[in-house]
Formats: structure tokens, sequence, C-alpha cells
């Protein structure tokens, strides 16, 4: 039998953006379904929450409220740090720091442990470390692609926060960095846009070549790419990483949550990203934090693809721990 | 834009900018480079959901507005979050071929309303991800009753991913019908 003690399976609510948008399911139905899907949810500040990034006392009462009655643990909150919001120049440092304190606030009143940070606030970590000490959080940088796990600025981010991290200052791998493929789904969407086919399967080949993008569009303008091709590959290369699982070893210590990002399921499987080994190295770096279970595909049943994204994340479990 | 400065460990913010989607690798991207928005798929319909296109399903409202004559029309925000309204980079609105002036054109959302070419410098001013915005654009004359054709474009910037180079355009095509008298 398998004692070892292993990592914990919820949802961010964000799997359910198709329903929740399209008004199918409420928050509260959320809620409830989160509930039957691990226990453990994250939810997104600016898509959950009305007057983010302030909390009203009402968003409060309600969540609240709702993880006594779902029996919920709040695992980690979405935060943004939003630099382009202006069109005209990027937020400076004082308005990052201005923007976040009151999520983090926010985020330890509903009573998450972690919260989730944009690498974006790279340069004011120093000053939100005491508001992290103070609310009792642990803050994480994701590491969404394209900061994967071997990209150099990710290498600066990691440095960081081996210099001033733990115990307030962490790392959230989200699995789309360990991508072996490009899901199909994507590729059909672009392919019915109208680009140019023989374009297209070339920028999915420099894709599989690792081809950095700002190499691959001077290669592929030279062969009369245009604009639309461009938006689509900056698509592919901001959201599928080619990061090797086994680098999980090197920033182990710094997890501090994960994020299960998934695509589509086939036949019980992840076709596009590398679940057992990601799995693998999470159980063999002795992580036991949660994962959030996070769907980003074409609409569907978002509960039943979560359902059997966890039903693979714990076969994968119960196979290596 | 922010003036390029050394960060610690030799990261400058620009690189840190920049990386925001392996993003362009430092290179601006031409003003027409667009990414198309998926389209939301039958399912969620044939759910009881509603459509998430930025032109909403309802009705076609002949109206007068502050002495104006005009059409308006309910519309949604197509991200997955709220966003500042300094991110709303456009709209483009098209009835039955006819293309309205965007810079006429006027947003309300919770009873406050905005010219589109005021929303810039709008960043703690938020459109919630559920809620209906109306959309009014000047019209001299009324729609005639019955069905139009009509196309919009949202263009929006998202603040974390879009490094204000390039935006999303969220394009739809539906006939809705003028609202009738009773």
């Amino acid at each position: 039998m398998a004692t070892k003690k292993t990592f914990h399976v919820g949802v961010t609510l964000h799997s359910f953006t198709s329903e929740y948008c399209s008004f199918i399911w409420s928050f509260e139905d959320m809620m409830q379904r989160a509930a039957l899907l691990g226990g453990g949810v994250e939810i997104v500040g600016p898509a959950h929450q009305r007057g983010f990034p302030e909390l009203s006392d009402e968003f409060e009462r309600v969540f609240k409220s709702s993880l006594e009655r779902n029996r919920l643990t709040p695992t980690s909150y979405g935060s943004y740090a939003d630099p382009f919001v202006l069109p005209n120049r990027d937020l400076n440092d004082d308005e990052l720091v201005a923007y976040t304190i009151p999520q983090l606030n926010g985020a330890a009143k509903l009573g998450f442990p972690v919260v989730r940070l944009q690498y974006f606030v790279y340069p004011v970590a120093e000053r939100l470390l005491p508001y992290a000490e103070k609310y009792k959080l642990k803050m994480g940088y994701e590491l969404h692609t394209p900061l994967e796990i071997e990209a150099p600025l990710t290498q600066k981010l990691i440095d960081q926060v081996r210099r001033i991290g733990p115990p307030h200052l962490g790392l959230i791998p989200d699995a789309g960095i360990f991508c072996r493929s490009i899901p199909a789904a994507r590729i059909e969407a672009v392919r019915r846009s109208g680009v140019n086919e023989a374009l297209l399967d070339h920028a999915i080949e420099l894709w599989k070549a690792k081809t950095p993008l700002q190499q691959a569009r001077e290669e592929l303008k030279g062969m009369g790419a245009d604009d639309r091709l461009f938006g689509s590959m900056e698509f592919f290369w901001g959201s599928f990483g080619h990061s090797d699982p086994k680098s999980i070893a090197q920033i182990m210590p710094y997890i501090i949550h994960t994020h299960g990002k998934f695509f589509s399921m086939v036949n019980g499987d992840e076709p596009d990203v590398r679940y057992e080994e990601f799995v693998r190295a999470l159980i063999a770096g002795g992580y036991t934090g949660w994962m959030s279970s996070e769907y980003e595909g074409p609409d569907t049943d978002s509960f039943a693809i979560v359902k059997a994204h966890q039903t693979m994340v714990k076969r994968y479990i119960a196979k290596y721990a | 834009m922010t003036r390029e400065k050394p960060g610690d460990g030799g990261i400058t913010r620009r690189m840190l900018m920049a990386a925001a989607g392996a993003l362009t690798g430092g290179l601006a991207l031409p003003a027409s480079a667009q990414i198309v928005a998926a389209k939301p798929d039958a399912s969620v319909l044939s759910r009881g959901g509603k459509d998430r296109a930025f032109i909403a399903d309802g009705v076609l409202r002949n109206v007068v507005r502050e002495g104006v004559p005009g059409v308006q029309l309910k519309v949604r925000l197509t991200s997955y979050r709220s966003l500042q309204l300094s991110c709303i980079k456009g709209m483009q609105l098209k009835i039955d071929g006819e293309e309205f002036d965007p810079k006429q054109m006027i947003l309300t959302l919770n009873d406050y309303s905005h010219r589109l070419d005021e929303l810039a410098p709008l960043r703690n001013a938020w459109w919630f991800i559920l809620d209906y915005g109306d959309l009014f654009a000047p019209r001299a004359t009324p729609l005639a009753a019955g069905e139009h054709e009509v196309e919009g474009t949202l263009i929006t910037v998202e603040p974390y991913m879009t490094a204000g180079r390039f935006a999303f355009y969220s394009s739809c095509k539906k006939r809705l019908a003028v609202e009738e008298a009773v």
C-alpha cells in the first residue's frame, strides 16, 4: 500500500468560465461544484469579485458563508498586476504596489493561505513582503508559459525567491509549461480563421522545434506571413511551453501551489501536456500542497471535464505515491 | 512608455514587460496585429446559457438620448474577467452595412455613461464581467420596424498580457429586431 503523504486536487473557478459567463451557473453553483471536485477552491479576483481590487463586505460574506455551507478549503487567490492597464504607459512601481496591497488584504480576509502573483511585481516584491507577513500569506509567482522553468527570466525569479523568498514568497508552476504539442482544437480554430495553411503548418513545425518566437516570426515573414498568423503565433508561443517536468526538482523547495492547466481530455488523458511526468516529479519532490484543475479549452460541460482531469491526476498519484 | 531601468539581478523592467507572452521578443508588433478571440460554442446555448458575444441578444431600440436621436443595443464584455474601462480600445458597429462613428458612440454601464473616446484614462472604472452595457449610436432617422443585420467588434487589451502592443478583436454578427411598441 502506498502510504506516502501526497498532494490534494481541487479546482479553480476559472475552469467554469463558460458556464459562469453564460449565466448557466451562479457563483454559488460553482462553489457547490467545487465541493464535489476535491473541496479545494481557487478564485480569480477580477472575474468573481465585484469591486476588485478592493474586497467588498458583500463578497466577503457571500464567499465565507459559501465556504461554510459547502465545507470548502480556500487554496489560492488569483491576484493581478495589470501593468498595461493604461494605453500610453506601463504602471510604475508605486502603482503596482498600491494595486496589489488591497488584493493581499482581501485574500487574507477571505481565508486564502496563498496568493498567486503575476511576475510583473518582481521589482516590488520586497515592498510586498511585509504585507504578506502581516496577513500571514504565501505569495507565489505563477510560472505560466512563456515562463518555462529553464527560461532566463524564470531563472531570475527563482534567484529572487531563493534570496528573499521563504516562507512568504514562492512559486506556482502551471502545467501549461509542460506541453508536448499544441492542442488540436486551437490549431483548428486558427485554420478556420482563414490563415495560409502552409504557413500555419510551418509555424507549428517551428514551435515543435522550440524555435524562439522572434526567430520564427522572421522566418515566416520572409515566407510572406501576415499579421493574422503572427497574432496566432503570439498565442501559441505564449500559451504552450516546452519545460521538462524533471526541472521541477530545481524549484521543489519553493513550490507553494500548482495549477493543473489542461486543454482537453481524450480517453482519460491530457494529450498535449506531460501530466504523468509532472505528477511523478511532484511526488518525488514530496509536494503536499494543492493542485487546482484549470480547464482552458473549448466550451463543454466543465464539471465533467474537470472530473476527468482529476481522475487522471489521481491515477498518476496512485501510481507514484 | 516606461523608460528602461536596471533592476536588481540585471533584469530590466522592459524585459519583464516584454516577456508578457514570449510576446514579441521585445519587438513592437504592428498596430494591425490582432488576436481573434475564440467564438463561444453552441453547446453553451443548448444548455440554456446566454450568448457571450459582444452584441448581446435582445432588441434594437430607437431612442432619443439627451435630445440626440439614435439606436441603442445591449453589449457584453467578451473577456473572462472584468476589465478597467481604459482597456476598452474600441468598438465597431454596423447595422445593415451602415457603419457608425465610434467617436459618437456612448457606453452606459451601471447608469454611468462614457463616450468611447473618453475611456482611455479610466483605469479605476470597471466593466464587471457579468454586466450588460448599453451602447448608443446617433442616427438621424429611426430604424425601420423588423429585423436588421447587426455586426459588432469589441477591441480590448488584456492588461497583463498584451503589453499594450496588440489587441483582441472579438467580432460577431446577428439579426436583431427593433423593439415594438405594445
